[in-house]
């Protein structure tokens, strides 16, 4: 082949293909249409005009950045010690003082600014992002918008079905834009309705709270003390200062520690009437190379997927289901899962053995079947209770005796515990495309694509790497998504390893042969006329550890059968922690 | 480089001189609706975009630190505001509006596989792609506009080229049409 014949024939074939005339512009018309935009321009020109006659000023902002600020770094020692000395001691002393009026005080205010001090003899942690300059908050939308002294910028907006998080990093010069799915509900109506709820979920998280009456300034304040520790360690001590002449918050301390590491920032609450409402009206720059990652929840979406997550709602929420999966033929799993909508049971054995429930339609047949599993099967045994906030796990292997464990909810994603019906036929399909593909087109199905970019660990090792994955939707069966296609970034070696250079989702680079592929092959009907999957086979293309000869390919081929009770009587306590095996 | 008037005008227009602005519009034009055609996949969207990434060109250009670097500058807002219109104006554009084309070209087949080929490709090599063709910018015009030198400009339109020969195989155009 000749690499000279092959560019000229692509060479035209691309020309034929796009090009176009080179277009005309018109600067006349151009002005006509941009009027405001000169006169930002014009009156840009003159301020710069007049400011050239302001010199001096320019030599106090130099010298306020070499010493002033030193002395306000050391007041900003003194008045951290205050704040904590005053919540230590005035404690018994302080008047009564209620937080509906601070409330009722910020029911206003939809933007709280404030200026961060840090204390010299900070320490540092190594993974803790550089020092913060100023923030804001706001509500309606709810935003948090942070600038970092090195000119970093971070600005996060949050909306019904999505969060948009902007991060500019000044050392690339790149603003990186990612759109991530949420089920969450951010609207807040002020201030202090946000403040409060971000302090109960660090509450149901286990932080500690207490409400003090002191003094501050020598006048009557309260203060609120939060104290928690995070997934890495670090005891975090927060106390937010309230004015009792203005009722609205006016100074906090930070405190974050680790052995041998601290670092305690003195913030300052003011309340604007406005604040930057886009990443560049924070400081990020116009020529920033913009990255965006994720895919954005369209109306048209929302309004296409409706007939799906209606379908999804509408499933009964008092049920048993019954879930036999066949592994290859020679490991067996059942699991019980029972639910009122709030709380859920879920018990599961696996044991080596190619076993098949009773060749009947009775669910009690079945469910004493599976049951007598559970406890005659000698394997590995798993109970998980959620109560809605806080999952209780007791776990088996073989002779071993039960192990339990509690864990709050909020450190498990959701769909941990599997439930039944919502991961088997209407899994959570949050943001997405409709496509069209001979698949779908063929089976009168609804395709959704979605695109999921890699996830690293803390450091910075690949955890997951970049998906697509394909949703098969049939109207006909109440919308139940009936074949899933997953497509993995190919990454090598793969789990675990340092992947520095792996990149984010890009199409070309996603295999044609799907690695996951679920298939409903059966459909029944419940009691309740409700269609659900009753046969499911999985097929699952990928690398599986071999403590021979290290990672290899492998298939393997999931039969999974569901049996299904949607008005079932199962008594309360069942759901009670106090019922796992001890 | 930019030219010494390139550079003069960049100074006059930030100076004040509007009209010099309007110059740099007129001569970067061609270039900036092909970076935005590169991202929207539309010709009248991309015509939109170079002239509101004009508008917010104006309105920073006292942020502009190093006037030599002009263009590539004014082509980063470009990109940006490209990228907004695809975001705020909810047009599933890409493969969609290529696919579109395709079906109004049905029987133009290759032309299809063509810009389904172009639009499979990473981004940069997308946009260099269509910065040499749309409307056959010279290497020297490229090289000023994204503000990286010739042979790196060569280097990368090889193995765009050879990403959408790759391509264009895997999906059954066959060999003797490359």
């Amino acid at each position: 082949m000749n690499a000279d014949r092959n560019n000229k024939k692509l060479d035209e074939l691309i020309s034929k293909t796009i090009s176009r005339d080179k277009p005309q512009f018109d600067f006349d018309k151009w002005k006509q249409a941009h009027k405001e935009e000169i006169q930002i321009y014009k009156s840009q020109i003159t301020k710069r005009q007049i400011s050239h006659s302001a010199q001096p000023l320019h030599a106090l902002r130099i010298i306020m950045k070499s010493k002033i600020s030193k002395i306000g770094t050391a007041a900003a020692v003194i008045i951290a010690g205050i704040l904590l000395s005053m919540i230590v001691l005035d404690k018994t002393v302080a008047p009564a003082f209620g937080m509906a009026e601070v409330m009722a005080a910020m029911a206003k205010a939809e933007w709280m600014h404030m200026t961060w001090e840090y204390d010299e003899l900070n320490t540092g942690f190594e993974f803790i992002e550089p020092e913060i300059r100023e923030s804001w908050t706001s509500v309606n939308p709810k935003r948090n918008i942070t600038v970092y002294n090195n000119g970093k910028v971070n600005f996060t907006e949050y909306s019904k079905d999505e969060i948009k998080a902007q991060q500019y990093d000044v050392e690339t010069n790149v603003l990186t834009t990612r759109y991530i799915p949420t089920s969450k509900n951010y609207s807040y109506t002020t201030i202090v309705g946000m403040i409060l709820g971000d302090i109960a979920e660090l509450e149901k998280g286990g932080a500690r709270v207490e409400y003090i009456d002191s003094f501050y300034d020598g006048n009557p304040a309260k203060i609120i003390n939060v104290d928690t520790v995070d997934g890495n360690g670090v005891h975090y001590k927060k106390s937010i200062v309230v004015d009792v002449q203005t009722h609205l918050p006016k100074r906090a301390t930070n405190i974050s520690e680790k052995p041998g590491k601290i670092t305690t920032a003195n913030i300052i609450f003011d309340y604007p009437q406005t604040g930057p409402t886009d990443i560049y009206e924070a400081g990020a720059p116009h020529d920033a190379e913009v990255k965006i990652i994720g895919q954005r929840i369209t109306p048209e979406f929302l309004e296409t997927i409706k007939p799906y997550r209606a379908a999804r709602e509408s499933l009964p929420q008092q049920r048993i289901v019954v879930e036999v999966a066949n592994e290859n033929e020679n490991h067996s799993v059942v699991s019980v899962i029972y639910t009122n909508g709030i709380k859920e049971r879920f018990e599961q054995v696996r044991y080596v053995k190619n076993d098949t429930p009773p060749g009947t339609n009775d669910f009690n047949t079945i469910l004493d079947w599976a049951n007598k599993a559970m406890s005659d099967e000698l394997g590995t045994h798993g109970i998980q209770l959620n109560d809605g906030t806080i999952v209780y796990c007791a776990n088996r292997d073989y002779f071993n005796p039960w192990t339990s464990q509690k864990v709050s909810r909020l450190h498990y994603r959701v769909g941990f515990i599997p439930g039944g019906l919502i991961d088997r036929g209407w899994p959570i399909i949050r943001t997405g495309m409709f496509v069209e593909n001979d698949y779908a087109i063929n089976n009168n199905l609804l395709c959704i694509e979605t695109t999921s970019e890699p996830r690293f660990t803390g450091d910075s090792k690949l955890a997951e790497a970049a998906e697509k994955t394909l949703y098969y939707i049939d109207p006909e069966h109440d919308y139940m998504c009936v074949r899933i296609e997953s497509f993995r970034h190919p990454v090598f070696p793969p789990h675990g390893n340092p992947a520095v250079n792996v990149p984010v989702f890009d199409p070309i680079d996603i295999p044609f042969e799907p690695y996951l592929v679920t298939e409903v092959v059966q459909f029944s009907l419940t009691d309740t006329g409700h269609w659900y999957p009753s046969w499911i086979i999985t097929t699952n293309k990928q690398s599986w550890s071999d403590p021979g000869s290290g990672w290899e390919m492998r298939e393997k081929t999931f039969d999974i059968r569901l049996y299904i009770d949607t008005s079932p009587e199962f008594p309360d306590s069942i759901f009670d922690p106090e019922s796992l095996p001890q | 480089m930019p030219d010494k008037s390139e550079t003069r005008l960049v100074e006059a227009a930030f100076n004040g001189d509007i009209e010099s602005f309007g110059e740099l519009c007129r001569r970067y034009y061609g270039p900036m609706v092909a970076i935005g055609y590169s991202v929207l996949g539309d010709h009248q969207l991309a015509e939109d975009a170079a002239q509101e990434s004009f508008a917010r060109a104006l309105i920073n250009l006292k942020n502009l630190r190093n006037k030599t670097k002009f263009v590539p500058w004014l082509a980063a807002i470009c990109r940006n505001v490209a990228r907004d219109m695809v975001a705020t104006k909810v047009r599933q554009i890409s493969t969609k509006d290529f696919s579109q084309a395709a079906r109004n070209n049905n029987h133009d087949e290759n032309r299809r596989l063509i810009r389904r080929a172009i639009e499979q490709l990473p981004v940069s090599a997308k946009e260099l792609i269509v910065l040499r063709y749309y409307n056959g910018l010279s290497y020297e015009e490229i090289s000023s506009v994204l503000g990286i030198s010739r042979p790196t400009i060569n280097g990368r339109l090889t193995r765009a080229k050879r990403k959408m020969a790759k391509y264009l195989r895997r999906n059954g155009f066959s060999e003797n049409r490359l």
